[in-house]
């Protein structure tokens, strides 16, 4: 990032003083929910609503007080500076804002109303003047019509979103507000946490490319999620992404895959590089994942974010029932992945651990047979880490009455620490029995899917097949 | 305001571009033609030039495998008949190649910039729409994972008794993505196809549309 972007960002995700200009008292209102997010910490309690410890101001003229906060009648009359200010009141008085921001020298606006660009010419007119506003006051502009910026390890709830998700490791950076506020109900039952959420809205100002920059400099973020419909400046994303993906990955979901209907092609070459191919090619350029859907979006974002990458295919698939085993084989072929024959001495040292069943496979998948304890796990799993030429491993868990879901997850949390350059992807499959094992995965981000088809997908990812 | 390339400017700018085309001779009318097929070794392949037209083989105004003057005036006339209502501006006779059939093609997205397309190219182009696409510039290294990418790498190694020199084919698809590069005027570029055998790279067929 530039020292300037970077000041910018630290004014946006953890300003010392913030202002919610139009913090009503309805509690439906856009405005009181964001005021709640900053007092409360969030709407709704989630586990993970602490309070900012900035100043918070509410600007409301109609009011004396809401959520106990003080109310100003305007930006001019708190007495303080003001760093940064939440913007939710109707579209037509925006721009007076901007100018009242400006003497206050506000340095960040995040501008939740909705009724710009997104509207049409007059919408469009109205937003490049807030903007020219902004500019001429130096104030950057998140937005408008977005859902705000969270940030949970700042304990930073700048939105309207229901709640707080917890704070992690993955950053989602979304084009659509509505979207970004159902994953963050989600990933409090999947139990993701996120290093920073932010909302895009109409990009007035700050783009894809502004988050990327900063994804890149936070020290917690470590694999950075997209929902993009369309991006304004190609040239800058690609430049952005290229840079930023060598470092942390990106995962982008792109909307708008279907070409409007209707519209002639005239040429060969046209109707072979419609829009969303020309953005595949750039995501490829620019060594950008892309997702299929929401949820390969977060599976992906969290394998990357938690497991290292491996530039070899040869995979180690273990398991305590046959048929997953086959099918999770049969995914890695058609991946790309190299079931590697398990060699002699593997095998070997396999015997001496004294801990297989006299019927196990001899081979890949490793079939540990029903009846595998956590102790039969150990040993092949550790036996199958330790060899150089296995570079990647998927534990496989079927729920038989003498499985020890908890401990098999320590087993392969443990193996992980011990082989931390090994990607390693587990299949826990079941549910309610199988929970408290994945809970420990999930605890030690480990990867973990019920199905052997997203485990291998994701694989297939960190083992550099594209 | 777009506008298609005529038949002279796409020869210049092949030959500014040193691309490779198939020996062909444009003619206004019948007896030019007989004159100008004398100088091509056979079979010939018989086509009208129209800005009306896109999809020539699908309407009948490509026609294949003549080997004299006499299948000529035959092909010519044909030609006409199925051509009411088209705007002829002329005819082009061409020494007939066989080989892989690939097209090569480039376009301006309004996001990106000048993208560049490879693949399977020929008649069931759109249906196979076997493809790979990059944006400009793009080196050569990158050039040959893009021709790698689609199931066109397949003859690099011989598919059916049909090779192709991947180098040939890598400097080939180069110099197409340099010229796309280079032209600002040009919107849209399809080759196709470009037909492939051995080391021999030739544009049988190609339409651009200018930007002007």
């Amino acid at each position: 990032m530039t020292p300037e972007l970077a000041a910018v960002m630290k004014a946006l995700t953890q300003p010392k003083s913030i202002a919610v200009v139009g913090a009503s008292r309805d509690p439906r209102s856009v405005g009181h929910g964001v005021l709640k997010g900053l007092v409360h910490g969030c709407v709704f309690e989630s586990g993970s609503c602490i309070p900012y410890n900035g100043i918070v101001y509410a600007v409301n003229p109609k009011a004396k007080d809401v959520l106990g906060k003080k109310c100003f009648g305007s930006l001019k009359d708190i007495p303080g500076s003001v760093e940064s200010i939440v913007v939710a009141i109707p579209a037509k008085f925006v721009p007076q804002i901007m100018e009242e921001a400006a003497i206050k020298k506000v340095k960040v606006a995040i501008i939740v109303s909705a009724g710009f660009a997104e509207l049409g010419v007059e919408g469009k007119k109205l937003q490049e003047e807030v903007v020219k506003k902004a500019k001429a006051g130096g104030i950057r502009v998140l937005g408008p019509n977005v859902l705000g910026l969270l940030v949970p390890p700042n304990n930073f709830n700048a939105s309207f979103a229901l709640t707080t998700p917890e704070p992690g490791n993955i950053a989602f950076i979304s084009q659509s507000g509505a979207l970004a506020d159902s994953v963050v109900d989600w990933a409090l039952q999947a139990r993701y946490g996120f290093s920073f959420l932010a909302s895009l809205g109409n990009t007035a100002d700050l783009d894809e490319s502004d988050f990327l920059e900063y994804g890149l400099d936070d020290r917690k973020t470590k694999a950075i999620a997209m929902y993009l419909e369309g991006v304004k400046n190609g040239k800058k994303f690609l430049k952005t992404a290229k840079k930023v993906s060598q470092t942390k990955p990106i995962i982008v979901l792109k909307g708008g895959k279907t070409e409007r209907g209707g519209q002639a092609i005239a040429s060969h070459t046209g109707s072979l590089a419609g829009s969303y191919a020309v953005y595949q090619a750039a995501f490829r350029q620019a060594g950008v994942f892309s997702a299929e859907s929401v949820e390969d979006l977060f599976d992906l974002a969290k394998a990357l974010a938690s497991q290292p990458r491996t530039q070899g295919k040869n995979v180690a698939i273990i398991t305590n029932g046959g048929g997953v085993g086959v099918l999770t084989a049969d995914y890695c072929a058609e991946a790309g992945l190299n079931v590697v024959p398990l060699k002699q001495k593997t095998l070997e040292k396999l015997e001496k651990s004294g801990k297989m069943h006299a019927a196990y496979s001899h081979n890949n998948p490793l079939d540990l047979v029903g009846d595998a304890l956590p102790d039969r796990y150990e040993a092949a799993v550790n036996t199958l880490l330790s060899e150089p030429y296995i570079h990647s491993m998927i534990v496989v868990q079927t729920l038989q009455t003498m499985t020890d879901s908890q401990k098999d997850a320590e087993v392969v949390v443990k193996a992980h620490q011990t082989y931390p350059n090994k990607p390693v992807v587990c299949v826990f499959m079941g549910g309610k029995y199988s929970a408290p094992g994945v809970a420990t995965l999930r605890k030690h981000d480990i990867p973990d899917y019920n199905d052997p088809l997203k485990a291998v997908k994701v694989l297939k990812v960190l083992s550099s097949i594209i | 305001m777009t506008r298609l390339a005529t038949e002279e400017e796409i020869e210049a700018l092949l030959k500014r571009y040193r691309i490779p085309h198939v020996n062909e001779v444009c003619a206004k009318d019948l007896p030019r033609l007989l004159n100008a097929s004398r100088k091509l070794p056979t079979p010939w392949v018989l086509k009208i030039i129209s800005r009306d037209a896109t999809h020539k083989t699908d309407k009948g105004l490509v026609k294949l495998n003549i080997h004299n003057e006499n299948e000529l005036k035959k092909a010519f006339a044909t030609i006409q008949k199925k051509a009411k209502g088209i705007r002829i501006e002329g005819y082009v006779i061409q020494e007939q190649k066989n080989g892989v059939e690939f097209i090569v093609g480039g376009k301006v997205d309004p996001v990106f910039g000048n993208v560049l397309v490879f693949g399977l190219g020929g008649l069931f182009v759109e249906l196979i729409k076997e493809r790979s696409l990059r944006i400009l510039p793009i080196d050569e290294k990158e050039v040959r994972t893009m021709l790698r990418e689609t199931k066109a790498s397949a003859f690099f190694t011989g598919y059916r008794n049909q090779w192709v020199s991947e180098d040939a084919l890598a400097a080939f698809v180069m110099k197409a993505a340099h010229m796309l590069y280079h032209e600002e005027r040009i919107m849209e570029l399809d080759f196709n196809p470009v037909i492939a055998r051995e080391r021999e790279i030739l544009v049988a067929d190609a339409r651009i549309v200018w930007n002007d």
